[in-house]
C-alpha cells in the first residue's frame, strides 16, 4: 500500500489560480442565474460580465506586486507560471475584454446577445485565455487553446447568420486541424525529451547539444503550424478573411486582439530558447514566414472592396509585423511587442466599432458586402464626426505619427535595429509604407468622394448607443494620447519582461 | 484466488482477440460456402432489396434525428468524468482528502453542467429550447 | 515468457471460445422453455427429447440458409459487423474469472484468460467496442429500420455506460482494484459487497439490462415497430453470430455481477464453486424472466430513467461512500 499523499494548502500557492477562476465563476454565476430565471435583459449580463473582469483584473494587480516583490511564482505543483509575460498579457487580455463587452450593448437587437449563454462563453473563453498565457506545461497550453477556441466558434456562430455559420465551421475544422498538429508536436517533443515543461525541455535539449535533431525539426514544424494558424501567419491565414467577415464586427476586433496575444505568448515561450541555441533555420523558417506573412497580407488588402476583409487583411499583416519580435527575441524586442500589441487593441477595437455601429440588418439591393468602401463614401457630408474618428484610426493603423501605432512601430523597428536585422528594418518600414496606400483608400473615400447611394446615410450609426459611444471615446483618446502614455508603458512592460528572463 | 504472476499478463487478451476475429470470420466464410451449396436460390429482383412491405424501394437515406447527436455529446462530457474517476477510485485511500476534495469540486462542475443541461430540456426528447 | 503459461492461455481460450458458442446456443433453448412456462405452454418438444436436439436443427438451419446481402448495402462494413458483435463479447471473458482455482494432475489451473489489473475497466472497454456491431451492421444496411435501430442502440448503450461506469465506481472505491480476482478476495474477508452498496448493485443490474439489449430495454430490435431493428436486414449465419453475441454477453454478465456484489466464488471450496455457478443461473434466469414478465419500454422513458434517475442516484451514491469512507 502507497503512503496516503498529504498536500499542503500553501504549497498549492492557489493565488496563481485566481485570475482564471475569477471569470470561470462568473461564467457559472451567470449560467445559474439564467436557470433560476429567464428573460433577465442583456444588459445584466453585461455588467456582470464587466464586474467580473473588474474583480479578474484586480486579481492581476495583486499577482502583478506580488510579482514585483517576489519574482517568479510556481502554482498548483508548478503548472502555473506567473512571470511578468503572463502578467503583461493577462492585463492586456482583460482589458480588451472589458472593452469589449459593453458593444453587446447596441440599439438594435442581435441575437447573439440574447443568449446569457454568450456572456458566460465569453467569460470562458478569457479564462482559457489566461490559463495559456499563465504556464509553460505544454498540456495545460493545450487545454487553455481548446477551451478558449471552442468557446471562440460558438460565439462567432451565435451571430446567426449564414455566413457566421460558415465562419464557425471554418474556423472550427481548420482550428481542429491546427489543435492536431499542437498536440503531435508536444508529443514529439515529449518524446525527445520526456517533459513537458517548455523550461525543461529546453533544459534537456541543450543539455544533450540537440543529439536529436531531425525530432526536433519535425516537431518544430508541428507547432509552428499550429501557431501560425492561430496568429494567421501566411500561408496559415486563409481562415481569417472569411471568419472576420462572417463574424460581427465587434467579435472580428476582439479576435484579432485577444487570441493572438495569446498564441504570441506561447510562441514566445516556446521558440525562445530554439533561436536563442543557435539554430540557423528556425531563425531562417521564422524570418521568411514574418516577410512574406507582412508583404502578402498588404498586397492582398490593396485589392480588397470591403473595408471589413480589408482590415482582416491588416490585422494579419500586423500579426506578421509583430511576429518579427518573437523571431528577434531580444529582451528590447519582445517589450516593443507587448507595447506594440496595447497600442493595437485601442486603435484596432477602434476601427472595428466603427464598422459595428454601421451594421446593417438586412443588406440594401444593389450591395453586395456589408462593409463595401462605397457605404463609406462621402461620409464626412452626413456626419463628419464620424468619418474623422475613422480616419482617425486609419491613421493610426497606418503608422502616422503621433497617433498610438506610430510608436509602436518605432520601437519594434528600433529593436530590430539594435539587434542587427537591417534588412528587416527596411523590409518592416516598405510594408508600412505600402499599408498607407490602403487605409489612406479609406480616407479618400470619406472625405474627397461624393456619397454613392443616400440609404447609406441612415445605416451609418444606426446601431449607435452610449455604451459604444464611450467606448469609441476611449479608444480615440487612447489612440490621440498614446505619446504621453508610451514612455511608462514601455518602462513598466519592459520591468516585467526584463525580470521574467526574456 | 491468487494471481497469475507473469511478465506478459496481455498475452491472452491478444490470443482471444486473433482467435475470436478469425473463428468468427471463419464461421461467415463456412455459411456462406454452405449455404452456396446446399441452400434454394431465387435470384427474384425484389428479394435483393430493402425489406419494405412489399414495393420496391429505392436507396434510402441515412439521416438521424439530432436529438441522438445530444445525446453523444452528454455521453461525451460525462464518461470523460468516469474516465477521470476510476483511477481516483482506485487510489482513493491514498489521495486522502486531497483527493476527495478535488473529486468533489470536480463532480460539483458537472452538476451545474447536468442542471443545465436538464433546465434547457436537452434530456428530454425533442424538447430543447 | 514459459510454455506452460503459454499453452494454459490457448487452452483456456479454446475452451471459452468452444463453451460459450455451445452455451449461446442452448441460452436459446432456455429461453423458449422458460417463456413457454411461463405462458402455459410447452416450447420446444419435437427435435428430440424435450425439444433437447431444437438447437442442432436451429444451427443446420442458420448455416443452410441463403445468404441474402442486399443490393444497396455497404459490402465490407455490412460483413464485417456481425463478426464484431460477437468478437467483441467474446473478448470481454478475458479478464472474468469463470471457478475458484482446482489442480489437474500436479498443475493448478487458474480459470482466468488474463489475470490484467484493469480488468473490470477491461471488461466494460470490450463491452462498449461491442456498441459498433450494431451501429455498423444498422447503418451499412439501407434500411430505415436498420438506421433507427443503429441510433438508438448507441444512444441506448452510451447513456447506460454512464450508469455501469458510476455504480461500479463506488464498489472500487472500496476494494481499491480493478480486478475481478481482488474484488473476490475482499469479500472472503470483509463479505459482500452487496451489504454495503445496495444500491450500486442495483444499479449496475438495470444497467446489465441496457448493456446488453434485453426486455425491457429491448427496443434495439423492437419486433412490432422496426422489425428486426438492425438485424432487418441480415440472414442465415451473418444474423446468428448477432445472436450469440447477445446471448455471450447475458452469460458474462450474469458472471460479472455475483463477482463484484455477491461474493463471487470466496474461498473456493467445491461448494462454493457451485453456489457461484448457482448465483450466476439465477442472473441468466432473471433475464429471461424479466422478458416474460415486463413490456418493453419507450426510448424516452429509457432515456428519462438513464439520466434523471439512475445518474444523479449513481453520483450521490459515490459522493457518499467518499464521505463515509474518509
Amino acid at each position: 500500500m502507497l503512503e496516503p499523499v498529504n498536500v499542503s494548502l500553501e504549497s498549492l500557492n492557489l493565488m496563481t489560480l485566481a485570475p482564471m477562476l475569477i471569470p470561470i465563476v462568473g461564467a457559472l454565476l451567470i449560467l445559474v442565474v439564467d436557470l433560476f430565471k429567464s428573460n433577465i435583459d442583456k444588459s445584466l449580463y453585461v455588467m456582470l460580465s464587466i464586474l467580473f473582469l473588474f474583480t479578474d483584473f484586480m486579481a492581476l494587480a495583486g499577482s502583478s506586486s506580488a510579482f514585483m516583490q517576489n519574482g517568479t511564482l510556481l502554482g498548483l505543483f508548478d503548472v502555473m507560471l506567473v512571470d511578468g509575460l503572463a502578467i503583461v498579457s493577462q492585463f492586456i487580455i482583460v482589458v480588451a475584454s472589458m472593452l469589449f463587452i459593453p458593444l453587446a450593448l447596441t440599439s438594435k437587437r442581435f441575437h447573439e446577445f440574447s443568449y446569457p449563454e454568450f456572456f458566460a462563453l465569453f467569460l470562458f473563453m478569457i479564462a482559457g485565455f489566461q490559463f495559456m498565457v499563465a504556464t509553460d506545461n505544454l498540456i495545460l497550453i493545450f487545454v487553455g487553446l481548446e477551451t478558449a477556441s471552442l468557446s471562440l466558434y460558438t460565439l462567432i456562430a451565435m451571430h446567426n447568420r449564414e455566413k457566421s455559420f460558415e465562419a464557425a465551421v471554418k474556423y472550427f475544422t481548420m482550428g481542429a486541424l491546427a489543435a492536431g498538429f499542437y498536440s503531435f508536436g508536444s508529443m514529439i517533443f515529449y518524446a525527445v525529451t520526456g517533459s513537458v515543461e517548455i523550461n525543461q525541455i529546453a533544459t534537456v535539449l541543450v543539455a544533450n547539444g540537440f543529439s536529436d535533431i531531425g525530432f526536433v525539426m519535425v516537431g518544430f514544424a508541428f507547432i509552428l503550424a499550429s501557431f501560425a494558424f492561430k496568429l494567421s501567419l501566411v500561408p496559415f491565414h486563409t481562415w481569417a478573411p472569411d471568419v472576420y467577415e462572417g463574424s460581427s464586427a465587434a467579435m472580428a476586433g476582439y479576435m484579432s486582439i485577444v487570441p493572438k496575444i495569446a498564441a504570441f505568448i506561447v510562441a514566445m515561450r516556446f521558440f525562445e530558447f530554439l533561436i536563442h541555441s543557435g539554430l540557423v533555420w528556425v531563425e531562417a523558417i521564422l524570418y521568411v514566414f514574418v516577410v512574406v506573412t507582412m508583404t502578402a497580407a498588404n498586397l492582398w488588402a490593396l485589392v480588397q472592396t470591403d473595408v471589413k476583409r480589408m482590415l482582416a487583411y491588416s490585422s494579419i499583416s500586423h500579426a506578421g509585423f509583430a511576429m518579427a519580435a518573437v523571431m528577434i527575441g531580444t529582451t528590447q524586442a519582445n517589450t516593443a511587442l507587448l507595447l506594440y500589441w496595447v497600442l493595437f487593441t485601442f486603435t484596432n477595437l477602434g476601427s472595428f466599432s466603427m464598422l459595428w455601429i454601421s451594421r446593417q440588418k438586412k443588406m440594401l439591393p444593389g450591395q453586395n458586402s456589408d462593409h463595401s468602401y462605397e457605404k463609406f463614401a462621402g461620409l464626412v457630408q452626413s456626419s463628419p464626426m464620424a468619418a474623422t474618428i475613422m480616419a482617425l484610426f486609419m491613421l493610426s493603423l497606418a503608422g502616422v505619427p503621433p497617433f498610438a501605432l506610430f510608436w509602436g512601430k518605432m520601437y519594434l523597428i528600433s529593436a530590430a535595429v539594435t539587434s542587427g536585422y537591417t534588412v528587416l528594418a527596411l523590409i518592416m518600414a516598405l510594408n508600412s509604407a505600402i499599408a498607407g496606400y490602403y487605409y489612406l483608400k479609406l480616407i479618400v473615400y470619406m472625405f474627397m468622394k461624393d456619397p454613392v447611394d443616400s440609404r447609406y446615410e441612415k445605416v451609418i450609426g444606426s446601431n449607435l448607443s452610449l455604451s459604444l459611444k464611450t467606448i469609441i471615446g476611449i479608444a480615440a483618446v487612447g489612440t490621440i494620447f498614446a505619446f504621453i502614455a508610451v514612455d511608462p508603458l514601455l518602462q513598466a512592460i519592459g520591468g516585467f519582461v526584463y525580470n521574467s528572463g526574456y | 484466488m491468487e494471481h497469475i504472476i507473469t511478465a506478459n499478463p496481455y498475452f491472452g487478451v491478444f490470443v482471444l482477440f486473433v482467435l475470436t476475429f478469425g473463428a468468427f470470420t471463419a464461421t461467415t466464410i463456412i455459411a456462406r460456402l454452405a449455404s452456396r451449396a446446399l441452400a434454394a436460390k431465387d435470384t427474384e429482383k425484389i428479394k435483393l432489396s430493402v425489406y419494405e412491405c412489399g414495393p420496391e424501394v429505392t436507396k434510402q437515406p441515412n439521416r438521424l434525428s439530432p436529438q441522438f447527436y445530444l445525446f453523444a455529446l452528454l455521453f461525451l462530457l460525462f464518461d470523460v468524468e468516469i474516465v477521470f474517476m476510476f483511477p481516483w477510485a482506485v487510489d482513493f485511500k491514498v489521495l486522502g482528502w486531497f483527493g476527495f476534495t478535488e473529486m468533489i469540486l470536480f463532480i460539483i462542475l458537472l452538476a451545474i453542467g447536468f442542471v443545465y443541461a436538464w433546465k434547457k430540456g436537452a434530456l428530454e426528447w425533442h424538447n430543447i429550447k | 515468457m514459459d510454455v506452460a503459461y503459454l499453452i494454459a492461455t490457448v487452452v483456456k481460450i479454446v475452451i471459452i471460445l468452444l463453451v460459450f458458442s455451445a452455451l449461446a446456443g442452448f441460452g436459446t433453448y432456455f429461453e423458449r422453455k422458460v417463456l413457454a412456462f411461463m405462458q402455459r405452454r410447452l416450447g420446444p418438444m419435437y427435435v428430440g427429447p424435450y425439444g433437447l436436439l431444437q438447437i442442432a436443427a436451429d444451427g443446420i438451419k442458420l448455416f443452410t440458409k441463403e445468404d441474402i446481402i442486399p443490393a444497396n448495402v455497404v459490402k465490407p462494413i455490412f460483413k464485417i459487423a456481425p463478426v464484431i458483435t460477437a468478437a467483441t463479447a467474446f473478448m470481454a471473458a478475458a479478464a472474468i474469472p469463470f471457478m475458484p482455482s482446482f489442480t489437474i494432475g500436479g498443475y493448478e489451473v487458474k480459470p482466468i484468460v488474463s489475470d490484467i489489473n484493469v480488468g473490470l475497466l477491461y471488461i466494460f472497454g470490450v463491452m462498449g467496442v461491442g456498441l459498433y456491431g450494431p451501429l455498423l451492421g444498422g447503418m451499412a444496411s439501407a434500411n430505415k429500420w436498420s438506421i433507427i435501430s443503429a441510433a438508438r442502440s448507441a444512444a441506448v448503450f452510451i447513456s447506460y455506460e454512464v450508469v455501469t461506469g458510476l455504480s461500479i465506481l463506488a464498489p472500487v472505491m472500496m476494494v481499491g482494484s480493478l480486478s475481478l480476482i481482488d474484488f473476490n478476495n475482499w469479500q472472503i474477508e470483509n463479505g459482500w459487497i452487496v451489504m454495503y452498496q445496495p444500491l450500486a448493485f442495483i444499479l449496475f443490474w438495470i444497467a446489465a439490462f441496457a448493456e446488453t439489449g434485453r426486455t425491457p430495454f429491448h427496443l434495439v430490435a423492437n419486433d412490432h415497430e422496426i422489425i428486426d431493428g438492425f438485424g432487418t436486414e441480415y440472414s442465415g449465419m451473418r444474423w446468428g453470430l448477432f445472436f450469440i453475441g447477445e446471448y455471450a454477453n447475458m452469460f458474462f454478465i450474469s458472471f460479472v455481477i455475483p463477482l463484484i456484489f455477491l461474493g463471487g466464488f470466496g474461498e473456493g471450496t467445491f461448494v462454493d464453486g457451485l453456489l457461484f455457478f448457482g448465483k450466476m443461473a439465477f442472473f441468466f434466469f432473471f433475464f429471461l424472466w424479466t422478458r416474460a414478465a415486463w413490456p418493453d419500454v419507450r426510448p424516452d422513458q429509457l432515456m428519462w430513467l438513464c439520466w434523471k434517475v439512475l445518474m444523479p442516484l449513481a453520483v450521490i451514491n459515490v459522493v457518499i461512500t467518499g464521505i463515509v469512507m474518509m
